[in-house]
């Protein structure tokens, strides 16, 4: 039994320092690992990291995280990164770390992710350079984490991402919005890398729970959706979803068509 | 719909587009995610933020753009003091 606390749209600041030391506070209590998705800061700024850094840096938890757009906002992101990293904050790009909660591996794959809508209204790598670069950045990052959920292998997998991997979690927000809130290459990443469980933010006005096209749980844990400083999340060693084929499996996929 | 009412409307669609954006991009506020309309000579926000400051700094930031209107700020704030959620994921 594993169980992860998860929160994301954080948006950290001096003026919040006091608020984010006490919402963390007795997360140890609550979870074995600590997962934020992302928009950890206002604007990106390194203090504005600092101030969440601080608020966490005692915690006995392994804490891992990706960034968001907000944190990418100052173009200071490695500044962003080198600061959590200070305080035990492992910040995912595109790879995997795996941890050891209570004998149990445990990895978690994550990314950033990006936009570009969903199966049936969606851009693609089409027409003006600035169009094409858009749906590139989406689908290097999806194969990013598609290749890092595929070779890990570590008895419970956990997709981290900012951006929403299915439509499901982001009603609430306006439609014509929904391109810039995520992306299916992302979901069908996690079904073909295989995943127990998939976290993300970024959608404030969306809901929490929805599933991914092969059934993998998806849960959005924006800090507006949640209400709550963190949600926390119990997983079963025996909950895998079936997956689909992945072109980076090291894994026997024979099951993944039944 | 009457000529002068179309063109309020349209006024009051665009203004709400550019308020969204300075609510984005002043420092005070970085929100892009609240939501903004714009009817009848008021500003409504909506949406959450996690401080009082952050949610006082949203109808400064308006208040200084368009003195001439008026702002409904319904932004909440969020209680981060509160007890995690749970559940058991099948």
């Amino acid at each position: 039994m594993i169980r992860v606390a998860a929160v994301g749209d954080l948006h950290a600041g001096a003026d919040a320092a006091d608020q984010l030391r006490d919402a963390f506070a007795h997360v140890a209590d609550d979870a074995d690992v600590l997962l934020f998705a992302g928009d950890l800061t206002r604007t990106g700024d390194p203090a504005e990291a600092q101030v969440l850094a601080e608020a966490v840096v005692d915690t006995p938890l392994p804490i891992v995280a990706v960034l968001g757009n907000h944190d990418h906002h100052s173009d200071r992101a490695e500044e962003v990164t080198t600061t959590f990293a200070a305080a035990g904050v492992r910040v995912l790009e595109g790879e995997a770390t795996t941890l050891d909660v209570h004998g149990t591996t445990v990895g978690v794959s994550g990314v950033k992710g990006f936009g570009g809508g969903f199966e049936g209204a969606c851009a693609t790598e089409f027409g003006e350079p600035e169009t094409k670069a858009y749906i590139r950045h989406t689908k290097e990052r999806a194969e990013a984490l598609e290749r890092s959920l595929a070779t890990s292998d570590a008895s419970v997998r956990i997709a981290l991402m900012h951006y929403s991997p299915i439509r499901a979690t982001l009603e609430g927000e306006h439609p014509e919005i929904y391109p810039w809130l995520g992306s299916f290459l992302l979901g069908e990443a996690c079904d073909r890398g295989g995943a127990n469980l998939v976290i993300h933010g970024h959608a404030h006005a969306g809901r929490e729970r929805g599933r991914t096209a092969a059934g993998i749980p998806v849960r959005n844990v924006a800090l507006p959706v949640l209400g709550r400083p963190y949600a926390v999340y119990t997983l079963e060693e025996s909950n895998e979803a079936p997956h689909l084929r992945s072109r980076f499996a090291l894994r026997d996929t024979a099951d993944a068509s039944a | 719909m009457p000529e002068r009412d179309r063109v309020h409307a349209a006024e009051d669609v665009y203004e709400a587009a550019h308020l969204s954006e300075l609510l984005a991009n002043d420092l005070r506020t970085s929100a892009p995610e609240l939501r903004v309309t714009v009817g009848g000579g008021v500003v409504t926000i909506t949406g959450t933020v996690t401080t009082e400051e952050r949610r006082d700094a949203v109808a400064e930031v308006i208040g200084e753009a368009h003195p001439e209107l008026d702002v409904r700020n319904d932004v909440t704030v969020i209680d981060l003091s509160g007890p995690p959620s749970s559940e058991v994921v099948r």
